[in-house]
């Protein structure tokens, strides 16, 4: 089974580093010991208030991968109504009640870019950022975003380049 | 070598760098030094070349070499200087690089036979050649199908019904049956339908080919239900129940060998939400706070399939969680809703405002 999972992550590695997703900016496994912690790093998508800003996502593989989802969270904070501010954790079905095997973890996080730009404030982990959203305060959660879009995932950016 | 010389000068065989005229031991050589006839081989040759020749010790004379050596002594004795061998062509004069040159066995001649053919019959060629490409496309195409959860060729497709998407049996099953193992959180729903398009699909169908929808696939399956019907239902032999019933492939047979009705199978309420009792119908706190960690979920619409001892008309003892994937809070409102969170953020509807349900 192992094997199985190694298998298929390094053909998702070759599928990534063949046709690199502009979205992505990065994708892989953390060492060359152990294929299943990956990190990736994300692009927010521009015109939304995510714009610019770099966030680093931890994936663990279960080894039971692809049948189990892999666990997905957050190392950069990020202000977002489904996305718990303190943990990093996701609340984002696909990564668990309707997790699919012919999902990768490229389309996953793809998912998570898009669950960016389509909060889901009935079920929040971040309660403020939704009770805004709640209320149709559009322009302060817009705002909240950016300020935090700015503090945390653009100075991530600038050390990147720095170092 | 030296002792490979030593025996073999017992037979009396002629030296047959003699007979070219170069044999670089002269007269302490350990074979016949007779002349019966011309060489065969006008070999224009120094001593140089035959002393590497001797040795072996150019690779590119070998097969020369051990092809050679049975055959002189035949064609010596009958006098057939042309060794059959020269009906073949010369692999090296071919790569232009033949060291023996016109004294070759083998023929030296690019043959320009198949391009005759060709001229000839270049029709047949053409529809042959045609056959062939198609095929190596097949053959491409074969190689090309990849199981969507393994990523590799599957031995044993798992054909679902009502898509084309390709599985191994093996994935497609383990994949099947997540829903009844380990995780709480796979819903039965999304098991049962196709990874890739989420078709619903209520059997698989094992094949060694891969088959699109079609004839060939609706015979695939049509042979498999046929081969299936002729064994034996375990649930059926067991009880003479069987939660398939009549829809069950396997066989069910009166005595008389006739099928055994059994009507409709009975109909299980949707198992979207999942049931943490024990067996006497007691809620299992230590199940649900295992899961509850980080988690927020709806228990309702429970399946009382299994267990007999819970009374569904029990309404007081249902506990809703809200599950956070699901877009129906306000349908679901007059459950109550069971905010759990930890890392100490909290959420419950106390701290929305009141009136957001109006909002969305």
């Amino acid at each position: 089974m192992a094997e199985a999972v190694a298998r298929r992550l390094l053909k998702e590695l070759k599928d990534y580093q063949k046709e690199p997703n502009p979205d992505l900016a990065k994708l892989s496994p953390i060492s060359d010991d152990n294929i299943l912690v990956w990190n990736a790093v994300l692009r927010g998508e521009s015109d939304t208030p995510y714009e610019g800003g770099h966030w680093t996502l931890r994936i663990e593989i279960p080894k039971t991968y692809p049948i189990h989802p892999p666990k997905i969270k957050f190392l950069t904070r990020i202000c977002h109504p489904n996305i718990s501010f303190k943990t990093g954790e996701i609340c984002l079905d696909i990564l668990k009640t309707a997790w699919s095997p012919a999902w990768t973890l490229q389309s996953a996080c793809m998912a998570i870019r898009l669950l960016l730009s389509n909060p889901e404030p009935t079920s929040p982990l971040n309660c403020d950022a939704a009770n805004l959203l709640r209320c149709g305060d559009f322009m302060g959660y817009e705002s909240l975003v950016k300020m935090y879009t700015q503090l945390y995932a653009m100075d991530q950016q600038e050390n990147e380049a720095n170092s | 070598m030296s002792s490979y010389r030593v025996n073999a000068s017992s037979s009396r065989t002629i030296c047959r760098f003699f007979a070219n005229g170069h044999c670089r031991n002269g007269p302490n050589c350990h074979y016949l030094h007779t002349r019966e006839g011309n060489s065969p081989r006008n070999r224009n040759s120094d001593g140089d070349e035959q002393n590497s020749y001797n040795t072996g010790g150019s690779s590119s004379s070998t097969l020369h070499k051990s092809n050679s050596n049975s055959n002189y002594r035949r064609s010596n004795n009958s006098n057939n200087r042309v060794p059959p061998e020269s009906l073949l062509v010369c692999k090296y004069f071919l790569e232009d690089r033949c060291m023996f040159g016109d004294s070759c066995w083998y023929k030296h001649e690019k043959s320009n036979n198949t391009k005759g053919i060709d001229t000839v019959d270049s029709n047949e060629n053409d529809l042959k050649s045609q056959k062939d490409k198609q095929k190596a496309k097949e053959v491409v195409v074969e190689d090309e199908y990849t199981c969507a959860i393994c990523y590799d060729t599957p031995k044993t497709f798992g054909l679902l019904i009502h898509c084309d998407h390709i599985f191994c049996r093996d994935c497609i099953q383990v994949w099947r049956k997540t829903s009844n193992v380990s995780s709480p959180f796979q819903d039965v729903d999304t098991t049962k339908t196709c990874p890739v398009c989420r078709k619903n699909s209520p059997y698989v169908v094992p094949s060694s080919r891969f088959a699109k929808a079609g004839p060939q696939k609706e015979q695939i399956i049509s042979t498999y239900k046929e081969k299936i019907s002729q064994i034996p239902c375990k649930y059926f032999e067991g009880s003479g129940k069987c939660p398939f019933a009549d829809e069950c492939f396997y066989q069910h047979a009166n005595p008389d060998g006739s099928r055994c009705k059994l009507g409709p199978p009975k109909k299980k309420k949707p198992r979207s939400f999942i049931r943490y009792f024990s067996a006497d119908g007691d809620l299992d706190l230590s199940a649900i706070s295992e899961i509850i960690d980080g988690f927020q979920f709806n228990i309702a619409d429970w399946d009382d399939e299994d267990e007999g001892s819970w009374d569904d008309d029990d309404d007081d003892e249902e506990i809703y969680f809200q599950h956070h994937g699901s877009t129906d809070w306000a349908s679901n409102s007059n459950g109550w809703s069971w905010g759990i969170e930890t890392n100490n953020v909290i959420e419950h509807d106390e701290d929305c405002p009141p009136d957001w349900r109006n909002i969305y």
